[in-house]
């Protein structure tokens, strides 16, 4: 055998085995989507800020509805496309002036909905629910601190490694300077991201109730920062459903944590046009004249506004 | 005759082999005739070692063949060749390699033909011999001298090998666990596989450069003597002593002045550090051309800062990616605060967070002995010893959870606590005696090797501190990411292993005519003790500073839990070392081989190899565990595999084509086997579900301590329930005794089982390689090789427990796995929708056998060598290397979790192997020239161009719902409506489509991405940039001869990566910008909520039928994602150049 010929068949087992071994891994064949996901849920934008600018309604950064000024809501809700039914926390939400900054605080920051305290978790929305979202407080709140009294504004608590006691605020200051400068600010360590102070989100989940004919459904949201305990009637009839105290200094509710969530459930009176007044303690501070409640509606009768500047304000809402 | 063998060679693709003889020796054979041709019985023919007067002699055989098997490594020899009434033939200056039969005939005249003594010199090519069939290379002593290798690591030589990857000491796109390493012959691999190397997690060599005399890395044996492998076989014989004392002593330096500050053109600060390197090596004559020492003892040092990233006092000094230090937090004053609170309180000083060092340490010491004893006997002795440790960060693993985010090594997020840093120490000790005898007249030869390896690998707390029994804490900062950790490393305590390896090899060789038969046995026995108890004081952590202290301290008016606990306790008798897994084995080896030179110019070696494991210790039952059936499957945890011979057979051939050596065809074929990394092994032993419990928890069900349950703050460690071990032994496990648990009175869950399937086998591969080496104008030998290899016996890890897919994935298509199992703290049940066949176990992983994969490469090399101060090769090798999982890994858990797939984890696809580097170009040169009688210069030059590393793209998360997190590869879309995104987090500013068009453009701008779009990404089939490295060396000698013997002094400078040093955007390393592309956030529409029945027990779910839902983050600094490599800034990447400076005195 011609060593020519050897060679030859050398290499032709050799491409053999090249051709053989060179080839893609197998896969197997995906199944994509074909078409987008359809779900959505529906928002509804209130600007209970005492003070801050006209305000945008931004869910997954997408503007939702029209701009709202201070002390006033939008009219109606507005589905938005989401991408969850209710399983996590992905929906974005967030409030920009409609023009220039918001200011205070935020200077030219967004508010941005957070879901925890350390955390910056997005909202958690279902398809086709309904949320009624409120941008509360003042722009100049500061930056809160965390706190042990129940004012909600009290003062950096400090612990003593040394001793392994927390200080009050008169016991720190009567420490040395050395002293002083072992102290950890217990307060200021898990804060600062969540909570940048100024304007935040109240959202409410809605289960908007089916009134029968000739009656309606209505509540009563507190949203003034400083007006303490309210009371609200339409006519004669008391308000006993709805939120009565500022819901950012409840108890349960951590006062450090930007955003809230919560409920807030209806109770039916009859159709008609009423004078809505609110009250605190026993004291007329705001009212909302000659509003007629169409049966089978759904409304919020809600106040704004700072007491001690005397800028209350009451309005009502139709959530359908 | 002859063509039919040919035939049958070729026809079959059986080709191949080099019988690269002995491991620590060379060999010299030849046949001695007239002048007429006829062969010469009775010749006598003496080989000479000059340097220390060892003599080999031996008469020819009757076919006038003789043999010297086993003679020295290196030279230079004198051969004379003497017979009565004939002429003396004397052959000079000839140097055989390692592994090497130096062929050398000789033509004598009588001594009427009127010629003088006939001197001839004794050169062979390297390459162009009738010793080479297999794919092999070899490093002489002069190369490792002078090759750049600033770490003077033999690993920079081994990589000279054309095959090499472009990952550490891997071969051929095979795992660096399966190569062996040996010294003088004697195993000194780290077997049991934590890493490839013995010293390797402590970064120590295992032996200095200077006490090496020649390195071999054999692809493809065909010597059946040769086994334990299925990479490469890695053989280093240490130097020898001479007649003449020869010794050098020598200091090398380095630090951050001498390494690149910039890198792609960004400054980029090198952190303070400090190399030393010294030591000395001496060799000489006890007795005069009888008894031969040598020694070497080095030092490597090196100091490195852990604190290299401060974190922002105040926003006015921030650093760009530090977000833990607001206007109210300097995470420095609370620290300081902290250490006094710990001491105050538990009286446990958890050090320093800032300025301190990491210690890089290793001692290596060499002793070797040659005893000619007579003619026909001699006989070595070597021992050497390396210590090592290096402190290494806390690791970021939270054992059975997750880590803290963030990490626990300093970054400009985190400063941990000095204490949390551990040392690690790889101490290793062999000795090795071989006895080589020629017997019978030179008619036979015995080769006896006798070696003892013992590994002693240890943790400590970093400084070598002993570990305290204290927890583990991690406390997170305001921007979520772990701001502290303090307390011992939660893998340190109680964390050792000790190896031995004991091993016995003989070969037996007869020289007949034309034939050269062997017969011998390689025996190893391995003992193991390995105790590892991991997360055993266990792991707190907390959300804040604030919430530890308010834990921790019962005086403070606020309560507070931590965001995370788990801890594994000992639930066996006797404590942590009762978990030892302590355990042995033996392999036994058995060969016989011919190699058969009947043919003209034409060699053939066959033989066949059966290697015998055996498993020599009984391990304790699971009973429990052991009655389960999934789904047909008995596991059998602490049972051993069957026995089982493995058979190797081998043949290989050396083909002189044209019977003037200009033309040579190589080749072979066989079966290679090797171990398996014992730690595979290992992990079946001790991840029994007897020795541990395990309790971990990220929510608080438990609102009232109980059961010692230490969810508040503890310093001890939690004790477990005494008669769990006893009880899963006699088949019955522990019951769940917490009230509170809803699952109370039931058993408690065994966490996961590692077992060995019945039929497992050690890895074996069949190899077949073919070369054709040809000479080629100007001295230069041009090499073209072609190796395939094809697994027979891969391993495989599957989980028994983990159930089939129970839908298909909604807008995708891959296999959707069940719902979480359940846990102790939830409602259990074996459910239509669980992960797990049997909700009462987790994972039982299973080691197991395919015969699926593959590699195969071809070569194209040129080398010429003009004498032996001047060499230079130049290579490129394409390679292609499949695997069903990767093959590399320090626990089966591990490895099974890093199989990126499509189908699930028990139905991995066949892809591209881990350690692949399809092209990589080589080449390397020395030049050594002397001058005006006292000067020398040596130039030294290696050049790597290769493929960057492999890797997979993958989602974040674990869309299949397989339970592991982070090895689903991804699927690429084509168009937005075939992925549904969401953002990322509240502060995400971006709208759906903006995040779409972001993941557009990443896709279209990498290159595989764009070219995958509407398919899955395939394991390891992306690749980072090419790679370019050149490494430079000189070495400037100045000598003096006094007394007719020569003393230098040398100066050397070393650069590494000297492309980057022109340029700092050359010679870059370049990593993935993000491998795991997109993270799972969750479906559209989740595993439905069972209900509960009656019993507790969920009765039924329903697997999602909703999309996944993802998103494509960007930046930290909010700037889209848009290129899919960064360049590696870190020095030990080699990304940087870097100059070694040293000094060297030689005598």
């Amino acid at each position: 055998m011609n060593y020519k010929y050897k060679l030859a068949s050398l290499i032709a087992i050799s491409a053999l085995v090249y051709g053989t071994s060179c080839s893609d891994p197998d896969y197997a064949e995906p199944v994509p989507a074909t078409s987008a996901s359809n779900l959505s849920a529906n928002f509804l934008f209130v600007n209970a800020s005492p003070d801050a600018p006209s305000l945008d309604l931004f869910i997954n950064n997408v503007k939702s509805g029209n701009s709202v000024v201070s002390g006033a809501n939008q009219d109606t809700y507005t589905a938005v496309p989401i991408v969850s039914n209710g399983v996590f926390a992905n929906t974005n939400i967030r409030a920009k002036a409609s023009s220039g900054t918001i200011g205070g605080v935020l200077g030219s920051s967004d508010l941005i909905y957070r879901a925890g305290n350390n955390n910056s978790n997005n909202f958690q929305a279902s398809a086709n629910a309904y949320y009624t979202i409120f941008a509360v407080d003042t722009t100049d709140r500061v930056k809160p601190l965390r706190t042990l009294n129940a004012s909600s504004f009290g003062d950096t608590t400090f612990f003593n490694p040394p001793t392994g006691k927390q200080l009050s605020v008169v016991e720190r200051k009567a420490l040395s300077a050395e002293a002083k400068a072992k102290l950890v600010p217990l307060g200021t360590i898990p804060l600062g991201s969540s909570d940048p102070g100024g304007v935040r989100f109240l959202v409410l989940t809605e289960t908007l109730p089916s009134p029968a004919a000739g009656k309606v459904s209505v509540r009563f949201i507190h949203l003034s920062p400083d007006a303490g305990t309210l009371t609200a009637t339409l006519g004669a009839t008391s308000v006993t459903s709805g939120i009565f105290s500022y819901p950012m200094r409840f108890p349960t509710f951590t006062p450090s944590v930007g955003s809230r969530g919560t409920t807030a459930g209806f109770q039916t009176i009859d159709a008609g046009t009423y004078d809505a007044v609110v009250k605190s303690a026993g004291n007329e501070v705001s009212r909302l004249d000659a509003q007629t409640l169409t049966e089978k509606s759904v409304y919020t009768v809600y106040i704004t506004g700072v007491l001690k500047d005397g800028t209350l304000k009451t309005s009502i809402i139709k959530h359908k | 005759m002859r063509r039919i063998l040919l035939f049958l060679v070729f026809a079959t693709g059986v080709v191949s082999a080099a019988l690269a003889q002995g491991v620590t020796t060379a060999s010299m054979s030849g046949q001695v005739s007239d002048q007429n041709g006829e062969p010469l019985p009775g010749v006598n023919v003496v080989a000479t070692h000059v340097p220390s007067g060892t003599v080999y002699g031996t008469v020819t055989r009757a076919d006038g063949y003789y043999n010297f098997p086993a003679m020295r490594v290196g030279g230079p020899y004198t051969i004379k060749v003497s017979f009565v009434g004939y002429k003396e033939q004397v052959k000079e200056n000839v140097y055989l390699q390692l592994g090497q039969t130096f062929s050398s005939n000789y033509k004598l005249s009588d001594e009427s033909t009127q010629l003088a003594e006939v001197v001839i010199s004794g050169t062979q090519d390297p390459t162009l011999n009738s010793d080479k069939m297999g794919a092999s290379s070899n490093f002489s002593v002069n190369q490792i001298q002078t090759i750049p290798s600033i770490g003077r690591d033999f690993r920079d030589i081994s990589r000279l090998t054309p095959q090499a990857g472009g990952s550490a000491f891997s071969f051929g796109g095979r795992s660096n666990l399966y190569n062996n390493l040996t010294i003088d012959g004697a195993t000194v691999n780290n077997v049991f596989g934590l890493n490839p190397l013995p010293g390797g997690q402590s970064n120590a060599t295992p032996f200095s450069m200077d006490a090496i005399q020649e390195i071999t890395v054999s692809l493809s044996p065909y010597d059946v003597r040769q086994g334990n492998f299925t990479g490469a076989g890695v053989s280093a014989v240490t130097r020898s002593g001479t007649n003449e004392f020869t010794g050098s002593a020598y200091f090398f330096f380095r630090n951050q002045g001498m390494a690149g500050k910039k890198v792609d053109g960004v400054n980029s600060p090198v952190p303070s550090f400090n190399f030393k390197n010294y030591g000395f090596r001496i060799g000489g004559p006890i007795i005069k051309d009888k008894l031969f020492f040598f020694a070497n003892l080095e030092f490597e040092k090196r100091t490195d800062p852990f604190y290299t990233n401060p974190v922002r006092p105040n926003k006015a000094a921030s650093t760009q990616g530090a977000t833990q230090a607001t206007d109210d937090n300097d995470p420095e004053t609370g620290l300081a605060g902290l250490r006094d609170f710990l001491i105050s309180k538990y009286n446990y000083d958890p050090g320093v967070y800032k300025d301190f060092n990491r210690a890089t340490d290793n001692i290596r010491y060499v002793l070797r002995l040659d005893y000619n004893i007579n003619a026909n006997n001699k006989l070595t002795l070597r021992g050497n010893v390396t210590n090592a440790y290096q402190d290494q960060p806390p690791s970021t693993s939270g054992g059975f959870v997750g880590g803290p985010p963030g990490g626990r090594g300093n970054t400009n997020n985190v400063l941990s606590f000095s204490s949390s840093y551990y040392r690690i120490n790889n101490n290793q000790y062999s000795v090795t005696a071989e006895l080589n005898s020629i017997l019978g007249g030179g008619k036979y030869s015995n080769n006896l090797v006798a070696g003892f390896s013992s590994f002693r690998d240890f943790r400590e707390n970093a400084g070598g501190l002993a570990v305290p029994d204290f927890p583990l804490v991690d406390i997170l900062g305001p921007n979520g990411q772990n701001m502290t950790t303090f307390g011992p490393d939660p893998f340190t305590k109680n964390n050792k292993l000790d190896q031995n390896v004991i091993q016995l090899n003989d070969n037996f060789n007869i020289y007949l005519k034309n034939h050269t038969v062997t017969v011998g046995t390689a025996n190893e026995l391995y003992t193991f003790n390995n105790v590892f108890t991991q997360v055993v004081n266990g792991v707190y952590r907390y959300n804040s500073l604030a919430d530890f202290y308010a834990d921790a301290d019962p005086a403070t008016t606020t309560t507070a839990r931590p965001a995370q606990y788990t801890t594994q306790y000992v639930a066996v008798p006797g404590g942590p070392s009762a978990t030892a897994a302590k355990w042995s084995a033996l392999q036994l080896g058995f060969f016989a081989q011919d190699e058969y030179t009947g043919f003209e110019n034409l060699k053939i070696t066959g033989g066949v190899r059966v290697d015998i494991p055996l498993y020599l210790t009984d391990l304790p039952k699971n009973n429990y565990i052991n009655s389960i059936n999934l789904n047909g499957e008995q596991l059998r945890v602490g049972g051993w595999p069957q026995v089982r011979p493995l058979i190797s057979p081998r043949i290989g051939f050396n083909w002189d084509v044209k019977g003037d050596r200009t033309t040579q065809l190589r080749g072979g074929t066989g079966v290679l086997t090797g171990r398996v990394p014992f730690v595979w092994l290992s992990n079946a032993v001790s991840n029994n579900g007897l020795f541990f419990g395990q309790l971990n928890t990220t929510s608080v069900p438990f609102d009232v301590t109980g059961d010692g349950f230490p969810y508040n703050f503890s310093t001890k460690p939690y004790v477990g329930n005494p008669e769990q071990y006893s009880n899963l032994q006699n088949g019955t496990p522990a019951l769940i005794t917490n009230p509170l648990d809803r699952n109370y009175g039931r058993s408690a869950i065994v966490p996961a089982v590692n077992t060995v399937a019945k039929n497992f086998k050690f890895p074996q591969v069949w190899r077949t390689n073919i070369a054709i080496d040809q000479q080629l104008p100007g001295g230069v030998v041009g090499t073209l090789e072609f190796i395939y290899t094809k697994d027979i016996n891969a391993v495989y890890l599957r989980d028994a427990n983990l159930a089939d897919s129970k839908a298909t994935l909604a807008g995708d298509g891959r296999p959707l796995y069940g719902a979480a199992p359940g846990s102790p703290n939830v409602d259990r049940a074996i459910i239509s929708n669980d992960r797990r066949i049997n909700g009462d176990i987790g994972q039982a992983l299973v080691l197991d056998n395919t015969n699926k994969g593959y590699q195969w490469s071809i070569t194209a090399q040129l080398q010429k060598t003009f004498n032996r101060n001047f060499q230079v090769s130049a290579a490129y090798t394409y390679t292609d290397a499949r695997e069903i999982n990767p093959q590399n890994g320090s626990t089966a858990g591990g490895i099974f979790s890093s199989q990126a797939n499509v189908l699930g984890p028990n139905r991995t696809e066949l892809s591209y192997a881990g350690a692949l580097t399809p092209h990589r170009v080589i080449a390397y040169g020395t030049y050594r020239i002397e001058y005006f009688k006292h000067f020398a210069t040596t130039f030294g030059l290696t050049y790597e161009g290769r493929s960057g590393s492999n890797f997979s793209y993958l989602y974040n998360g674990d869309p299949n719902s397989d339970g592991t997190t982070g090895n689903d590869l991804i699927y690429i879309p084509k168009s937005k409506e075939e992925i549904v995104l969401s953002t990322a987090s509240a502060t995400d500013s971006r709208t759906l489509d903006q995040i779409w068009q972001q993941l557009d453009n990443y896709i279209s701008q990498d290159h595989y991405l764009n070219s995958r779009r509407g398919k899955y990404a395939e394991r390891n089939a992306a690749y980072s940039p090419w790679v370019n490295r050149l490494n430079l060396s000189l070495l400037q000698d100045f000598y003096v001869e006094v007394k007719g013997k020569r003393h230098t002094i040398q100066l050397s400078a070393n650069l590494d990566n000297a492309l980057n040093l022109f340029n700092s955007s050359w010679g870059l390393i370049k990593n993935p910008a993000r491998n795991q592309l997109i993270r799972f956030l969750g479906y559209e529409q989740p595993h439905t909520a069972g209900t509960v029945g009656a019993n507790g027990q969920v009765t039924t779910t329903t697997a999602t039928t909703g999309k996944p839902i993802y998103t494509f983050e960007a930046n930290a600094d909010g700037t889209p994602l848009n290129k899919s490599f960064i360049p590696d800034q870190t020095l030990t990447s080699g990304g940087r150049w870097q100059l070694q400076l040293g000094v060297r005195y030689i005598f």
